[in-house]
């Protein structure tokens, strides 16, 4: 009796990550089918539960902006591109889509630094299996210098090559930090202005159309300090939502 | 008298002299404060400076001038002088504290500055009146010579209505301006307004007075009706001489040194402007009106005209003109079932801030379904035109559409801007890219296990034990005392393993031999010796030397000595008791030795 209970609760282990599976299948499949029968918002709904059940992979993140664009919801659109792009910045797909829903609205990007525009290149992921494989060859090379004594000036030489992409690395790697630290946010209200003060009759200062890239900077209640197109201006926090610098399975979207 | 007496007397003179010139000192005099202003009779524009000079007071504090309308005052500057005078063979001290204004005369007029009281600490003192005259520059009227002004476009604008604000720098012509002039505060909640651009300089007649004026404009659009009241506050350098300071050299280069110029920051009175926004006005407004306030002209094309059903017609709309461009919506077309239309895209935005005109342009793409959508309607923009104070509307179409049918019986698929390419594939249109395929799994990027990150400090223990292992031989190989003084432990045991294993079979013979083995051996590593040098003389003088108890050595000493009986007089019997006896001392001595540093 006691064994069969053993052998039940390993066929369930075995088994539940299959099942999970299968149902994320099925849900992709029915996001995408209404989709095609141009019934965007329940598309979107049904992208919108996968991610909230934990699921986070770019091709979600990119179908559930391509549902929100198809359902007149631009910022929420640009906001889902932007958070695909964070797993895979080199997809054209992304960039395309991403691009022309910011041309629909004539929405507006916070000015990249060339080292942010370097780092934006590779991801989160990608930098750090960078670093980590130059790590190891770095042990091996160090290994190898202090072994074979004949050719220590080429792997010194190697070590060298080593540090300088570790430093590419790092750097890399920085940038994404600092965009958890002070995260980039997606306009999602329409016909904001920002203003010169965190103040409700404030003078306007600048136009932020939905789906603008904006960089926070500061907050102040209700008040975000954003940055775009090179202008600082103030907007309500909950007129825009903030593309976190990395999302994981455990970590709740809004 | 040596060299040491002469200072000891030298430091006795100046202790005396300093404690004499104390005792002398007995105590400043009572505090005093003078008032003065000069030049007293100056021109508008000319400064005067004001001095309050305290005596005989400690640190006191800066004294506040009455207000002076018709002022700029700028300080006070601060100086100390201290000095000390010999009166009647008795050592008095003087220390002055002078605070130092500068006022600056606006407008013409007799000025009296004062009296007022000064508060120096738990007395008071009565600064007199001083009268002033100031006369207008050479040709001038009443007017201040120095203000500024800030007028409208427009004294009643309309909601969303771009209009001009100017601001406008009055200088008599004999003030010498500097270029610069800070906008310091102007609260212009409500208001969306563009940054002031100089118009230039000019020189204007007021009140029979010649003025240079500097005037600023800035677009501005409010934001909200009601009642505005525009107070900017504005700050002007004055260029002035210094003041003539004496010349060290008499040379005329280095007096035009000294007397350079410098600058004088002046807050400029301006006149507060009310500003009257209207609202929109209802009555009349069509229903076409999606907020456009300004002059506008719309344009619309539609390309192709004669097509087939499902080919793309490329509409493009332009709103060009002056007004609240950022707030231009263009219509949508009213289609019908006939037409299937894909999402509107502006391909052009072309504004100037300063002038606030532009021009807007959009493109969208629209299909006919069927072979009865014969005709696009008319598309009406709609805006309010402020000069005229109406809504105006400008209507553009209905396109007349020749269809044909359906090329294959099939629609064509996206189109947009629809530019005939010269070669290669014609791009119909643009629109976003169709939906990825499901992931491989739900989650990418996964976080990783705490196995993984333990994982990654192999290649760095693997890479730091190399290196100490690496270290460790070369540092042996370079000092073979040591070496073999971490080996000597290890090349006792072969001799005590001959001694366990003669207790064993009770060869005392061969006890004997093992415990030679071990003595040499180990203290011939030990102690760095070479096989013939390790006897017990040098072993117990080298173990003392090195800190080793005196109850030790004499033990190692009975040891060797037991061990050379033994080896040298072999008739003797040696039980097993005995040989037990002899492997522990030794034991003993080998541990004792272990702990000593050599």
């Amino acid at each position: 009796m006691k064994a069969a209970k053993h052998i039940l609760i390993l066929l369930l282990a075995l088994t539940a990550p299959g099942i999970l599976r299968a149902d994320f299948a099925d849900a992709f499949q029915r996001a995408a089918q209404a989709y095609d029968a141009e019934q965007y918002k329940e598309s979107a709904d049904l992208y919108e539960s996968l991610v909230n059940e934990g699921a986070a992979a770019p091709e979600i993140f990119f179908n559930l902006g391509n549902a929100r664009f198809k359902n007149g919801e631009i910022g929420l659109a640009v906001l889902n591109y932007r958070r695909a792009q964070y797993f895979t910045p080199r997809d054209p797909d992304i960039r395309a889509n991403m691009d022309y829903a910011m041309g629909r609205n004539g929405a507006v990007r916070w000015r990249k630094t060339t080292i942010a525009q370097f780092s934006g290149r590779l991801s989160l992921r990608e930098w750090t299996n960078a670093l980590l494989l130059i790590y190891w060859l770095a042990a091996v090379a160090a290994i190898l210098w202090m072994l074979d004594a004949a050719r220590r000036p080429v792997y010194l030489r190697l070590l060298i090559v080593f540090a300088v992409l570790a430093v590419a690395c790092i750097t890399g790697l920085r940038h994404w930090k600092s965009l958890q630290k002070i995260p980039e946010a997606v306009v999602i209200n329409d016909g904001l202005s920002a203003f010169f003060a965190p103040i409700e009759n404030s003078t306007a200062h600048f136009s932020l159309p939905a789906g603008s890239l904006v960089r926070t900077r500061e907050q102040d209640g209700h008040w975000l300090k954003v940055e775009a197109d090179g202008k600082e201006g103030w907007i309500p926090a909950d007129a825009c939502r903030k593309v976190y610098a990395w999302l994981t399975a455990d970590m709740a979207l809004e | 008298m040596t060299l040491n007496d002469k200072k000891r007397n030298v430091r006795l003179g100046a202790l005396g002299a300093i404690a004499l010139l104390s005792l002398a000192v007995s105590g400043y005099s009572q505090p005093s404060v003078s008032f003065d202003i000069q030049p007293r009779a100056l021109r508008v524009g000319e400064a005067a400076q004001c001095t309050i000079t305290v005596r005989g007071a400690d640190n006191p504090q800066a004294p506040a001038l009455p207000r002076m309308d018709g002022f700029q005052i700028s300080g006070p500057g601060r100086s100390q002088q201290s000095s000390f005078n010999m009166v009647n063979g008795r050592m008095e001290a003087d220390s002055s504290v002078t605070f130092n204004y500068s006022l600056m005369p606006l407008k013409p007029g007799n000025f009296t500055i004062g009296p007022f009281e000064y508060q120096l600490g738990n007395q008071r003192a009565q600064l007199p009146a001083i009268e002033l005259q100031v006369v207008q520059p050479e040709g001038g009227g009443d007017r201040e010579a120095l203000y500024a002004e800030i007028t409208s476009a427009r004294e009643k604008p309309f909601v969303q209505e771009v209009f001009d604000l100017y601001i406008s720098v009055y200088a008599h012509e004999s003030i010498n301006l500097h270029r610069e002039i800070n906008l310091l505060g102007f609260d212009t909640a409500g208001l969306d307004m563009k940054g002031f651009q100089e118009l230039g300089q000019s020189r204007e007649v007021v009140d029979n007075t010649i003025f240079n004026v500097r005037r600023f404009r800035a677009k501005v659009r409010a934001l909200r009706s009601g009642d505005f009241s525009l107070n900017p506050v504005l700050r002007a350098h004055v260029i002035v001489q210094r003041e003539q300071r004496r010349d060290p050299f008499s040379d005329p280069f280095f007096g035009g040194f000294f007397n350079r110029q410098e600058t004088r920051a002046v807050d400029l009175a301006v006149n507060p402007l009310s500003l009257q926004v209207r609202p929109l006005p209802d009555d009349g407004k069509p229903v076409s009106f999606s907020g456009a306030v300004g002059r506008f002209d719309f344009q619309v094309t539609a390309q192709p005209l004669k097509l087939a059903v499902g080919d793309p017609i490329t509409l493009t709309m332009s709103v060009s003109g002056e007004g609240n461009l950022d707030g231009v919506t263009v219509p949508e077309p009213g289609i019908g079932e006939h037409f299937r239309a894909y999402d509107m895209k502006q391909i052009s935005r072309n504004l100037d801030e300063n002038s606030a005109a532009g021009q807007l342009v959009y493109e969208q793409v629209l299909l006919p379904q069927n072979i009865n959508a014969k005709e696009l309607p008319a598309l009406d923009f709609t805006f309010f035109d402020p000069q005229q104070e109406k809504y105006v509307t400008v209507s553009r179409g209905p396109f007349s559409l020749e269809l044909s049918p359906a090329v294959n019986g099939a629609s064509r698929m996206v189109d947009g801007a629809a530019r005939a390419a010269d070669s290669g594939a014609k791009i119909l249109g643009s629109d976003i890219v169709y939906l990825k395929p499901a992931p491989r799994a739900p989650v990418r990027n996964a976080p990783r296990s705490r196995g993984f990150w333990l994982m990654q400090a192999i290649p760095a223990l693997c890479a730091g034990g190399l290196f100490l292992f690496t270290r460790r031989r070369r540092e042996l190989n370079q000092n073979i005392a040591k070496a073999r003084r971490i080996h000597a432990p290890r090349s006792a045991r072969k001799g005590l393993k001959i001694m366990d294993d003669a207790m064993r079979a009770n060869d005392g013979a061969r006890f004997t031999e093992g415990l030679w083995e071990a003595l040499t051996r180990y203290f011939g590593n030990l102690l760095n010796l070479a096989p013939g040098e390790v006897t017990a003389d040098i072993v117990v003088q080298r173990l003392g030397n090195c800190g080793l108890p005196a109850e030790s050595t004499r033990e190692i000493a009975d040891i060797f000595r037991a061990c050379e009986s033994m080896r040298y007089a072999p008739g003797q019997g040696i039980t097993t008791s005995d040989m037990a006896e002899m492997k522990n001392r030794l034991g003993r001595i080998l541990k004792a030795c272990e702990r000593i540093k050599t």
